[in-house]
């Protein structure tokens, strides 16, 4: 069994009510040290650095050779990369160790990016699709090793790369459809997915619950995308989003929804203003109202944090993963 | 127990919030392409001229009569582009082939009349309409005035220049040609469907 089947079965036996969060904890303090006592703590930072200085020996060594490479030789070499990285973060998988856990993760993250830059060659260089549709077909690709990749492997890399391929997928929907205005579209689309996100979090379908709470949260603060028609209704949605990010952080006790809900406040509050009152509101008195509203919203979280918290909601804290 | 029921809710909210958004986005936000009715002959008059070909090439030259939508194609191959109207009613070609040399083509046999080394002298540019969407409407700016009608926010529409005091004709990005009122509530009719998509488009009464 996996560090992350491991973790995985210990959330699910939380859920069932099998073991309460703080033996949880206890076990997974326990298995982590039974294996990290094997290496020295100095060791997984210095092989990243010694990776880090391979990949960029590669890569710079890729960028002299590329433009010399036929398309076909461009593929192989992009699918050769891809492949490695797989087979490499499955080796790693098969480890109990924590920090051969975080490599199998990085190694499959990167994986994705190759399938994205293999899938590319395929549709730009090979086939040379010369359709709207083609990046569509690239990011689908994408999208489908992602979630591949997070069935096999559910830690936070694997939800981030599932993220970052649905969030490329959203953004070029909008433009492929036949749409009045592009902008509302994509500020739907953004907050549809971060509320489904957040549900499947909440119904402990996404692990670990800390990488979901924070990346539903970021997908639905994107709602204010649809602000870039000069629509204020989508930048205000944003506010309620961050002001219901605020809330939630307060009744599931995550401050980092508490920050990407002020973060929203900072964004879309002066957007918002900017947009109603663009000819009478001078810039200092849009940041100045989005600090008074900010400030008020932090201290009434404060305030509400401070009373007891809902039981049941997945996860206590932002260190539950 | 908890856990079964979040989990049903959790995908029966998923489903229904997929399902409202396409229904949001087929339904509210999607405006169709929009169809241009054929232009019959005899309801408009004046020449429009626009370059005709295959993948992105051009092949010929073709100039509309509107009056009888007889079309005279002018065989003049890859490397030009239309320059617009000679004073007499005749059509400039500049061809890029030969340098700067312009062909001066009889708008009604198209035969070419002769071949200039520079634009005439009291030649003037057609204006070039400003183009945008605003709210699912596409928005056709010129001097004469302004033509309004809904398409979606990606229909692009390449090229349009007056015709006479009260009409535009553009080219869209599906290589059509159409001609239409200016006003609030244009109405565009199609005249062609075979011009290249990048196509400039000229017109004169």
């Amino acid at each position: 069994m996996s560090r992350s089947d491991v973790l995985k079965a210990l959330d699910d036996w939380v859920s069932a009510g099998l073991i309460d969060e703080e033996q949880a904890r206890a076990i997974q303090r326990h298995e982590a040290t039974a294996v990290e006592g094997e290496l020295p703590g100095w060791v997984e930072p210095v092989a990243y650095l010694g990776a880090a200085l391979v990949a960029v020996a590669l890569f710079l060594f890729g960028v002299q050779i590329w433009d010399q490479l036929a398309p076909t030789g461009r593929l192989l070499l992009a699918m050769l990369i891809t492949l490695i990285l797989f087979v490499v973060g499955l080796v790693m998988r098969l480890s109990m160790s924590p920090a051969a856990g975080r490599a199998a993760s990085f190694s499959w993250f990167l994986t994705v990016a190759g399938v994205a830059a293999t899938a590319g060659l395929i549709v730009f260089d090979i086939v040379d699709l010369d359709t709207d549709w083609a990046p569509l077909l690239v990011e689908a690709t994408t999208l489908v090793s992602a979630v591949g990749l997070y069935m096999f492997n559910q830690r936070a890399l694997q939800q981030v790369a599932v993220a970052l391929s649905t969030a490329s997928l959203l953004a070029t929907i909008p433009g492929l459809l036949p749409l009045g205005e592009e902008g509302w579209v994509a500020g739907l689309l953004f907050l549809v997915v971060g509320a489904i996100w957040l549900l499947l979090t909440w119904a402990r379908l996404l692990h670990p619950p800390a990488a979901g709470w924070v990346l539903g949260a970021l997908f639905s603060i994107g709602v204010g995308f649809g602000a870039f028609d000069d629509n204020a209704f989508w930048s205000g949605l944003g506010i309620l989003v961050g002001l219901g990010l605020v809330w939630l952080s307060t009744q599931i006790e995550r401050r980092s929804l508490l920050a990407l809900g002020v973060l929203a406040l900072v964004i879309w509050i002066p957007t918002t203003v900017t947009i109603l009152f663009e000819e009478s509101i001078a810039v200092p008195v849009a940041i100045l109202i989005t600090g008074v509203v900010t400030l008020t919203v932090v201290v009434a979280a404060i305030r509400l944090g401070r009373r007891p918290s809902q039981q049941g909601l997945p996860g206590a804290t932002d260190g539950a993963s | 127990m908890v856990r079964v029921d979040r989990r049903l809710i959790a995908i029966v909210a998923t489903g229904g919030l997929v399902v409202a958004t396409i229904l949001v986005i087929v339904f509210v936000a999607i405006i169709p392409v929009p169809e241009y009715p054929a232009l019959q002959p005899g309801r408009q008059s004046g020449y429009v001229a626009y370059q005709v070909g295959d993948n992105d090439r051009t092949q010929s030259v073709k100039i509309m009569d509107l009056e009888t939508l007889t079309p005279i194609s002018v065989a003049v191959g890859d490397g030009v582009e239309i320059v617009g109207w000679h004073s007499d009613g005749s059509l400039l070609i500049h061809d890029w082939r030969a340098g700067d040399a312009y062909m001066r083509i009889d708008a009604t046999t198209g035969e070419q009349i002769e071949i200039l080394d520079s634009l005439p002298a009291d030649f003037s540019y057609e204006t070039e309409a400003f183009v945008y969407n605003e709210g699912g409407m596409v928005v056709i700016e010129l001097p004469i005035g302004t033509a309004t009608f809904p398409a979606p926010e990606s229909y692009d529409i390449r090229s349009a220049v007056a015709l006479g005091d009260d009409h535009i004709v553009i080219v869209d990005e599906l290589g059509r040609v159409a001609v239409t009122n200016v006003g609030n509530d244009a109405n565009p009719l199609l005249v062609a469907s075979d011009a290249v998509e990048w196509s400039r488009v000229v017109a004169r009464p």
